[in-house]
């Protein structure tokens, strides 16, 4: 339901497509280091880590954000300092 | 003459669990016409209070009214006995709070209860993770055993079999207990659990004191960083994010945000003025004290 939240908090159907370029951008800004990119298509999230490469419907960001930790290979905690003190 | 006992009815239950939701219809209904009403909040910044609609509620935040704000309670009691208010109190507690020892202490002063009796415990349990809260949380157990009657809420949303299981597991808890349901606040007659056998609840595990901490949102996050953190936070930490609560803006107006046991529940937007902006509240455990903040400033770098 988190995408939900994006479009609960969106307003108007441009601002939702601004919200997903938003937050595309800022998970691709945080997972950097990982080497996760994340860019907002028109009906999907499109995922990328080296060779590896996942769609995510725009629907749920909690998906979104598995499917970030699916690419990267590994679970990803927003609460873990190795990962994220790094993007400070 | 001597002045009429007070009746004090005690709403507790763990966090999420459908308090707020209750009292708001049994007030709309009637039922605690005319009654006084305290909300207390284990958080410094208190929301639920508003959520109750426009009565004058008195407030006891920043601590749980079996505890830390247990003077302040007793306090705002012999307040409320001195002006010669109402014949009724309805005190909603903290999700944090242990309803056994508010009653032991209102008992323990002579003064206070010779003026004002604890008359119910109600305590709510929510239908569809209730049985789960019950086996990881001690407290939530505590609560349950300390109650004159359970109060079942949200059981239009719960699978018949899951119910029917919580409610023997209760039966077994605290056998000849009055238990009743509640669909969005609304009484309801619970079906016949039938041959549904309790779960064992098992020994109570050791867990260590959930941490309440409120987040100041104003210039750290907007609305689609705050929603991805949420979600981010909620998936990779569930089972340790007990609760968030906040009013927070965003582009589509003043959002009610919530989440309860790692579960987001979608925003609802609430009225201008209705309450505080720009805070949330997150109670929590297993995490480093400042950890939640920090994380959160780096998702709302812009």
């Amino acid at each position: 339901m988190a995408e939900d939240w994006l479009v609960a908090g969106a307003g108007d159907a441009a601002d939702r497509a601004e919200m997903r370029a938003r937050a595309a951008a800022i998970l691709s800004r945080i997972l950097a280091r990982t080497g996760v990119e994340v860019r907002s298509g028109p009906a999907e999230f499109r995922l990328t880590c080296g060779s590896a490469r996942l769609a995510v419907r725009h629907m749920d960001a909690l998906t979104l954000w598995a499917g970030c930790g699916q690419v990267a290979g590994k679970g990803l905690d927003p609460l873990d300092p190795d990962l994220f003190g790094a993007a400070e | 003459m001597n002045a009429p006992l007070r009746r004090l009815s005690i709403l507790a239950g763990f966090l999420g669990s459908g308090k707020t939701t209750w009292l708001r219809h049994q007030l709309r209904l009637g039922v605690f016409a005319g009654a006084d009403v305290i909300v207390n909040e284990a958080a410094g910044l208190a929301v639920d209070h508003h959520l109750l609609g426009g009565r004058s509620i008195r407030l006891i935040a920043g601590g749980c009214a079996c505890c830390e704000r247990i003077e302040a309670l007793l306090e705002c009691l012999r307040g409320l006995v001195a002006e010669g208010g109402h014949a009724r109190v309805v005190l909603e507690t903290s999700g944090l709070a242990d309803p056994a020892a508010i009653r032991a202490r209102i008992e323990a002063d002579r003064d206070l209860s010779s003026r004002l009796v604890v008359s119910e415990v109600l305590v709510a349990v929510e239908a569809s993770h209730g049985l789960q809260t019950l086996i990881a949380e001690p407290l939530a157990r505590r609560q349950v055993l300390a109650a004159d009657a359970v109060v079942i809420t949200k059981v239009d949303d719960v699978d018949p079999d899951v119910l029917a299981v919580l409610q023997a597991s209760l039966q077994a808890l605290v056998p000849h207990r009055p238990m009743f349901g509640a669909a969005h606040g609304h009484e309801t007659v619970l079906p016949d659990p039938g041959a549904a056998l309790p779960v064992p609840l098992g020994a109570a595990a050791d867990l260590p004191a959930p941490q309440v901490e409120t987040l100041d949102l104003q210039g750290v996050a907007d609305w689609p960083a705050l929603a991805l953190w949420l979600s981010a936070l909620v998936q990779a930490r569930g089972p340790d994010i007990l609760r968030i609560k906040g009013v927070v803006d965003s582009p589509a107006g003043r959002l009610l945000v919530q989440a309860v046991g790692g579960r987001l529940a979608l925003p609802e937007v609430v009225p201008d003025g209705v309450a505080e902006t720009g805070r949330l509240v997150v109670i929590g455990r297993g995490y480093a004290a400042g950890a939640l903040g920090a994380s959160l400033r780096v998702f709302g770098r812009s």
